[in-house]
């Protein structure tokens, strides 16, 4: 689904060059269910941001279904996202004026789909999520789990092949946690091709698959071993 | 008190760390507050600054009323009557006043010379410093010429004698002895620097001569309701009685406050200046409000500690309190100094025709005025400010995380209908200067009926006299003059007028339409003649040279023009203003018919109509032409002209040359010099006044709401951070945030725009007596204003909306 070859991201500071990202390699299947660690700053956001089309301030190439998004025009990239791409945040970033449905519909409202139909795929996901109850209410008038569920509702509404996921369970407690990683696996199970960053054991555990990141480089990941050992080496010259 | 002390210790910090803003707000607050001071000043000054004599609010003015309803002056007998008759004043005088040549001083001057009656000085509760006041002998008929003068005339002219016995002035070929000296700072009428007897030459037995104001000092315990139906009273049983029932005679008698008679013309346009000044005021505080509100949205954090450690809400509102008190100190103090300024600028540019701008300063009630607006303005700022940031659960401001930010929203809120009033005030005010705008281009647009440029004008006062022998010298030493005058290098043409158009109108009267052979031979005959309502018109009366019609372009309708024919000894004729043969001779030919015009000059020969001119706008732009008959100087001399120059050369050389001719001619005759253009602009001034202010205002009032929209659409933009980040990451465009950023900016101006215009089809008729040409609702006016505001307001949002568009999302959703 997705080969990242080469992918540099950096940052100028007033000491010179910081980078977030090195060389880093990657190939996604349709359907993997990936989980992203590493130490804080290793670059696991920077890479999902990559990936969510939303930075496009990156060197390499990146290939999307086959598409090269590195040749692909700012507008273009939009558009890709906007019909592949799903992303739930760890703050869950609902918009505090809008009612459960008005934030499930948003992504919608940038597409060019009719009302009647948005209002169906609406209805669709407030029953598919089970939060038909909670439609008019407002996020302050949510738990965080809740919050975090109109999240994922809202980022899946279109039925994207890709969900991104940035620490989504890292503002919810063990159970409520629980709930949202069950769901993920569902939608996995579905078809749904997700890649997910965490800091925790057993929400890597939901994964088929886990990489590694350190200082920007990719230096493990269990689809492929050959790679921990050379990474190693590597860091270490 | 160490509280207080420790709070503006804080004010003071808190203010420092922002600089710039904090000198933005100063800066708006000198502004409003400055500008409210000045007009403020000039109000108090004109209108309620008491007159400068003893129980000012006692002294009354008293006139007549008119047929139309209107005050008019007092004729003789019926002053006499109100006077001997009424209960009400303890002190009654008439009053008079006209600018002549007087000499016999230190230098011959153009001066202000009043006739009043005896009680006059005791009205107003003054005596001489120096010398006596006059008695009931001096104003007899017959009684010797005596004169009181100004503490300026005296010092100026006379030499400050305390022995007037060797001070004589000549006043219209009298001698008038100075008995009396009166207080510095005297000087009423305006101007007025001399003062004689009204009745030494006896009085006019007419009713309907009315020559005269007249003010008068109530008795203790009487009200001036009291007196005006006192006076009224008389005034009807003069009317009841009278066999002189024509539209001359009075209806009724009128009594108001003197001070309100006279600054009565002016109470509307001033009170309108102040109520606009106080919705700039508006608009400036709304400007800080908001700032003060943006500030006070960040430091929730601040407040939230606050709160968390023991702090109870009194102490935060007096915080803020403080802050506002010490930015409105400032703003006031800055305020005051511009305000200066801005009397002196005021001063400048106000019209002559306002009244006692003498009063004008930035005194100890108008700083008085400034402390409180200042106080004022700090108590609703702080109070606003101190209400919005102290609301709601502040503990919430210590908690971490994205559970809402419904503060900010609400601070947003009020923000926005903040800026929706600053707009419906701003448009109100735009549209008003709009609307005067316009106005005084109409009026600008009219056709004045003369030329206005290049001209020069000679005033001439030769004494005055009764003498029948002295009005052909008069004749004589005006054709003299005129002669000379022609021969100043550059001068084309050379006329003389008893008054030009613009400085304050001409005597108007009855006139009788009679041939020769239906003279009266008594003069009851007249009386009889004048009851006849198809023999009489209305008109002004004007005495000129056929110059004067050549120097100010009047053309010549029909007929000819005064010539060579029309001599001293020549059969009387005159010309007559366009407007007067439509409306008396209608489709028919007047030239060839006769009237009698002798009521205003006393000369009773028939007047033959040989010509027709155009009409002049004689009272000014706004005010329709004017009935006028034209006799010539030389068959009717008068002692008092303004001899008019048409010339290409330079105004001084002209001036200069004219004054040495005049010199030549009598040295004991003072003149002054006005270019007519002058003239023309003074008569503008009232109107200019306004245009100027009001638009000055609403220019203000429009930057200021500009700053507003772009402040709050700019502070909006940086609390949606978050949220714009989140749209872009689930597929806005930059279109799409810029349409929905624009859009919200647009119904806030909107919603201003909509309460403004409702409150300008409500306030702009309190403007509908200054506008001339246009109504107070005109949809030009109204349509091009809501335009450009619209589209000013527009840009103010375009740019925090632009900005909106760079957000980066990866940045905006970064986990804080």
């Amino acid at each position: 689904m997705i080969q990242l070859k080469n992918i540099d991201r950096s940052y100028k500071t007033g000491a010179g060059q910081t980078w977030v990202l090195r060389r880093v390699n990657l190939d996604i299947r349709e359907g993997e269910f990936i989980t992203v660690m590493g130490p804080s700053g290793a670059g696991k956001s920077s890479l999902l941001n990559v990936l969510a089309l939303l930075d496009d301030q990156w060197q390499g190439e990146y290939w999307f279904r086959e598409q090269p998004v590195h040749e692909m025009k700012r507008k273009q990239r939009s558009e890709l996202a906007k019909l592949n791409v799903g992303v739930v945040f760890q703050s869950y970033h609902l918009l505090d004026d809008l009612t459960v449905q008005e934030n499930i519909d948003l992504p919608l409202s940038y597409k060019d789909i009719p009302r009647a139909r948005r209002q169906s795929l609406v209805a669709d996901t407030l029953d598919r999520f089970q939060i038909v109850a909670k439609k008019d209410l407002y996020p302050s008038q949510l738990s965080g789990g809740q919050q975090q569920l109109v999240g994922v509702a809202r980022a899946v509404i279109h039925k994207p092949p890709l969900l991104l996921a940035d620490e989504p369970t890292g503002n919810l407690h063990s159970g409520q946690a629980k709930e949202i990683m069950e769901l993920f696996r569902e939608l996995n199970q579905q078809g749904t091709t997700i890649v997910q960053v965490t800091h925790s054991e057993a929400n890597a555990a939901y994964g088929s698959r886990t990489i590694q990141l350190r200082d920007g480089w990719l230096v493990a990941d269990t689809a492929n071993p050959a790679l921990t050992h050379s990474a190693e080496a590597a860091t270490q010259t | 008190m160490s509280g207080l002390w420790q709070d503006f210790r804080y004010a003071a910090r808190v203010l420092g760390n922002n600089p710039g803003v904090t000198a933005i707000m100063v800066f708006t607050l000198a502004l409003a507050i400055g500008a409210t001071t000045a007009i403020f000043s000039v109000v108090y000054g004109v209108l309620l600054r008491p007159l400068p004599y003893p129980g000012p609010e006692r002294i009354m003015a008293v006139s007549e009323v008119n047929s139309n309803g209107r005050p008019s002056r007092l004729a003789d007998p019926n002053f006499d009557d109100f006077r001997d008759q009424s209960h009400s004043f303890q002190s009654i005088a008439k009053y008079t006043a006209e600018e002549v040549s007087v000499s016999g001083a230190s230098q011959p001057t153009r001066t202000t010379v009043a006739a009043v009656t005896p009680e006059f000085l005791t009205v107003f509760g003054v005596e001489p410093i120096a010398g006596r006041d006059f008695t009931a002998s001096d104003d007899q008929k017959g009684a010797a010429p005596v004169a009181l003068v100004s503490y300026g005339y005296w010092t100026q002219y006379l030499g400050s004698p305390q022995d007037l016995s060797q001070s004589h002035l000549n006043i219209n070929n009298a001698v008038y002895s100075v008995i009396g000296v009166l207080p510095a700072g005297f000087r009423f009428p305006d101007d007025v620097e001399v003062w004689l007897a009204a009745d030494r030459e006896g009085e006019n037995l007419s009713r309907t001569a009315h020559n005269y104001s007249g003010v008068g000092r109530l008795k203790d315990g009487v009200s001036v309701e009291q007196a005006r139906g006192d006076i009224s009273t008389i005034a009807r049983r003069i009317y009841q009685s009278s066999n002189e029932k024509n539209d001359y005679l009075l209806r009724d008698g009128r009594v108001v406050p003197l001070q309100n008679s006279i600054t009565g013309g002016v109470r509307s346009p001033l009170l309108i200046l102040l109520g606009t000044v106080g919705f700039l005021l508006l608009v400036a505080c709304a400007n800080v409000a908001n700032l003060l509100l943006a500030q006070a949205a960040a430091r929730e954090r601040e407040l939230s500690i606050r709160i968390a450690l023991g702090a109870a809400r009194g102490r935060l509102v007096r915080q803020f309190l403080t802050e506002a008190f010490l930015l409105s100190l400032i703003g006031g103090v800055l305020g005051v100094l511009a305000a200066q300024w801005g009397v002196a600028g005021l001063l400048a540019l106000a019209p002559e025709t306002l009244p006692r701008l003498d009063s004008v300063s930035v005194s100890v009630p108008v700083l008085l005025f400034a402390c409180l607006l200042s106080t004022a303005v700090a108590v609703g700022l702080g109070a606003f400010t101190a209400a919005r940031a102290t609301r709601g659960e502040l503990r919430n401001g210590l908690v971490e995380g994205g559970r809402g930010q419904a503060g900010s929203q609400s601070s947003q809120r009020v923000g926005r209908a903040i800026v929706a009033a600053q707009i419906a005030i701003t448009l109100v005010l735009v549209i008003g200067a709009g609307l005067l705008g316009r106005s005084l281009l109409k009026v600008l647009e009219v056709d004045p009926g003369f030329r206005v440029d290049k001209i020069v004008a000679m005033d001439v006062s030769l004494p005055w006299s009764d003498d029948p022998k002295a009005k052909p010298a008069q004749g004589v030493f005006f054709s003299n003059l005129i002669d000379r005058l022609k021969q100043i290098p550059g001068v084309r043409s050379v006329g003389a007028s008893s008054a030009l158009p613009m400085t304050g109108g001409l005597p108007d009267g009855m006139f009788l339409l009679m041939t020769q052979n239906e003279v009266p031979k008594t003069i009851d005959g007249f009386g009889v003649l004048f009851q006849q309502k198809e023999r009489i018109g209305n008109a002004d009366f004007c005495v000129a040279t056929d110059g004067y019609f050549r120097v100010l372009g009047i053309p010549l309708i029909r007929g000819r023009m005064f010539d060579e024919r029309d001599g001293a000894n020549a059969p009387h004729v005159a010309v007559i203003s366009e407007s007067l043969a439509q409306d008396r001779w209608p489709h028919k030919d007047p030239i060839g018919h006769t009237i009698e015009f002798g009521n205003m000059d006393g000369d009773l020969r028939l007047l033959t109509i040989v010509g027709v001119v155009g009409d002049t706008h004689e009272y000014g732009l706004d005010e329709a032409p004017r009935p006028t008959v034209y006799v010539n100087l030389f068959q009717r001399p008068s002692a008092v002209m303004t001899v008019a120059m048409l010339s290409d050369a330079d105004t001084r050389s002209v001036s200069s040359a004219a004054r040495g001719i005049l010199r030549d001619l009598n040295p004991e005759i003072p003149t002054r010099f006005r270019t007519f253009q002058q003239v023309y602009s003074a008569s503008l001034g009232s109107r200019t006044f306004n245009v100027m202010l009001i638009g000055f205002f609403g220019i203000t009032a429009l930057l200021l709401a500009t700053a507003g929209v772009f402040g709050v659409m700019a502070y909006s933009v940086s609390r949606r951070t978050r949220e714009f980040g989140v749209r872009v990451a689930l597929g806005a465009t930059s279109g799409d945030v810029l349409r929905m950023v624009l859009g919200q900016g647009m119904r806030t101006i909107l919603i201003g725009v909509a309460i403004g215009i409702v409150g300008s089809f409500a306030l702009t008729q309190t403007v509908s007596s200054l506008l001339f040409g246009v109504t107070a609702t005109d949809p030009v006016t109204f349509a091009g204003v809501t335009l450009l505001l619209i589209a000013v307001a527009l840009l103010a949002c375009y740019i925090p909306a632009r900005r909106a568009t760079k957000v980066d999302p990866t940045v905006a959703l970064r986990y804080e």
